[in-house]
């Protein structure tokens, strides 16, 4: 069916896609993406220091330190004031026992203005741990989070129950854990099989 | 019965409401995995009252092959390859995106005449993937044609490609530091053809589809797609563009060579597939004129960085090098350490920002490699762009979508 009629947003979000026109007002080709996201989270760190525990900048990229249990805080002001309108990636990072927590899940946030500033959340969680999910923040975050249980087991509080997205729904494990072994499954060549 | 964008808390889904006497007359279907137009494995489970689409769960996972799992077991420099099997339509970018990252955290400068005949065989790899794009897109709206036109002058890419590295693709031609090897003498006067003449041909096969009244009308107004949603829902690259949002990271953030090169953009407002087949092919001309442009600035210089510690010595040296043979030895039995740390690694590829997340805890193997895929991300709006549509419009839908499995999946 052709209608030209415009429809709504499913996600109504309109004040945040307006805010982050090009052009607005932190942006500028002289100002590096690196700049505007160290400011960012210098602003992050002052205004929520009780969420925030440490930050660094590395390679050119800022990384900022969160207390799980006030992420949701800490995103909904990451998108709202600073303007990352746009969540790029969520990537679990097992570490096994090399850090107190075992996994850290690393939120990448990108601000659409010109230098494409990066704004890195890192929460670390256990094994068993559950972390508020971000999908009323950021909806893209539904199939990221998904894969983050399929892949490693973390699940998310505060959506519907965890499913696996990519491996299948039998499927025992969750291989992307360092502890996962590398190695094939026991095919079952049919003249191994005396039924047949 | 209107039940179209009904709320619900998950966003990469659509579903009819939960009272029974609506679902008794819906009609459960599944379309794939193996449904032709579903580019791919790609399954859809779709409520249907009538011919109108209620509900839509998308599944995936037919083709994951634990690429990320595999790279942790390879040294830096032998899990390039991997990277151009992801989205194996554009396969430079993977390469590409994996490069860069490690490069970052080695702080290596790249020479700039590898920088430009980076960015020029990737512009002309997003126009083999558009390409390939559009053969489908039309042929799952019935223009037959259309397909071979397109992979003619695919083809012509791919030669291309073959005089570069001797594959056509994946052809793993971008190595850290810069490229496996220079482009042959002959490799200009040819690509220099292909730009010259592809526009007009480009022109032919457009012709029958832009003023087409079947495609048109199969087109405009069919999986519309908010600039808001497509923000929330982390939609990139054309499908972004097509929603009136200017996003392309090679104008906005530039890197490489586009640091040096002006790109224009193709734009448009209606968020339809008609806006997505019209910036896809409005790319095309812009990568043809970027690539053109690209070549005959091409500067001259090495195409690697000069630093042993991590590229492999040139084959004949090994003949004559006492070090040379250290150093290969050293690379291929032990390879080399990265420092310890995370990067988030993007490029602009023909269907959005891919990203790279590469982890590296100091020693000769990638801790951890995340693909954030394009499709994969982009996949999660057509919940949003079908709800409500006729179920024939979900096969334009998904071919303007133009999600490739492989980066889904990975």
């Amino acid at each position: 069916m052709s209608t030209t009629t415009p429809r709504h947003s499913r996600f109504q979000r309109e004040e945040v896609a307006a805010a982050t026109r090009l052009g607005a007002s932190d942006a500028g080709p002289d100002r590096g993406g690196i700049a505007i996201a160290t400011d960012a989270a210098r602003r992050l760190v002052a205004e929520l220091p009780e969420a925030c525990s440490a930050w660094e900048t590395w390679r050119g990229e800022v990384t900022v330190t969160l207390d799980p249990t006030r992420l949701v805080e800490a995103a909904t002001f990451v998108r709202d004031e600073l303007g990352f309108a746009m969540l790029s990636d969520i990537s679990p990072i097992d570490w096994l026992d090399r850090h107190d927590k075992r996994f850290c899940v690393s939120y990448v946030c990108s601000k659409l203005v010109l230098g494409a500033p990066r704004l890195r959340l890192h929460a670390w969680v256990d094994e068993g741990e559950d972390l508020p999910s971000l999908i009323g923040v950021w909806p893209t975050a539904d199939w990221h989070e998904r894969e983050a249980w399929d892949f490693f087991g973390i699940a998310f509080s505060g959506r519907e129950p965890m499913r696996r997205l990519i491996m299948d729904d039998d499927w025992v494990g969750h291989p992307l854990r360092k502890d996962y072994p590398m190695g094939g499954e026991p095919v079952k060549f049919t003249n191994s099989l005396r039924e047949v | 019965m209107a039940l179209a964008a009904i709320p619900h808390p998950i966003p990469s889904e659509l579903h009819p409401p939960d009272d029974p006497e609506i679902q008794d007359q819906l009609l459960s279907l599944s379309v794939g995995p193996t449904h032709p137009s579903t580019h791919g494995v790609l399954r859809l489970d779709l409520k249907l009252d009538g011919e109108e689409i209620v509900g839509v769960v998308p599944r995936i996972g037919y083709v994951h092959t634990g690429i990320e799992k595999n790279v942790e077991q390879k040294t830096w420099w032998k899990a390039i390859p991997y990277f151009d099997r992801l989205d194996y339509l554009s396969f430079l970018y993977g390469n590409y995106v994996y490069v860069t990252a490690v490069e970052r955290m080695l702080e290596l400068e790249v020479p700039r005449r590898a920088q430009w005949i980076r960015a020029l065989l990737m512009e002309l790899n997003r126009i083999h993937s558009h390409l390939i794009w559009l053969a489908t897109a039309a042929l799952e709206l019935g223009a037959m044609s259309i397909f071979f036109y397109c992979f003619r002058e695919r083809d012509r890419i791919l030669d291309l490609f073959e005089m570069t590295s001797g594959y056509r693709m994946h052809t793993r031609y971008f190595a850290i530091g810069g490229l496996f090897e220079d482009i042959p003498p002959a490799w200009a006067a040819q690509a220099q053809e292909f730009i010259d003449t592809f526009p007009s041909r480009l022109d032919q096969i457009t012709d029958i589809l832009s003023e087409n009244a079947i495609f048109k009308d199969r087109t405009i107004g069919v999986g519309y797609l908010s600039a808001s949603d497509a923000i929330a829902l982390g939609t990139t690259g054309p499908n972004l563009r097509a929603s009136g949002f200017d996003w392309d990271l090679r104008k906005h953030a530039p890197y490489g060579a586009y640091t040096e090169l002006d790109v224009n953009t193709a734009v448009a407002t209606e968020g339809d597939c008609y806006a997505r087949y019209r910036v896809r092919v409005e790319e095309m001309y812009e990568s043809c004129r970027l690539a053109g442009e690209i070549l005959q600035g091409l500067p001259g210089g090495p195409v690697i960085a000069d630093d042993p510690k991590v590229v492999l010595p040139p084959r004949e040296e090994l003949h004559t090098s006492m070090e040379a043979v250290i150093h290969h030895f050293k690379h291929v039995v032990h390879g080399f350490q990265v420092p310890a740390g995370e990067v988030y690694s993007t490029v602009e590829s023909p269907r959005g920002e891919l990203g790279l997340v590469v982890v590296s805890d100091g020693g000769t193997r990638p801790w951890r490699v995340k693909w954030r895929g394009p499709s994969f991300v982009n996949l999660q709006a057509v919940a949003t762009m079908v709800g409500g549509e006729l179920l024939a419009d979900l096969i334009a839908t998904i071919g303007t979508v133009d999600a490739v499995m492989g980066d889904v999946d990975r």
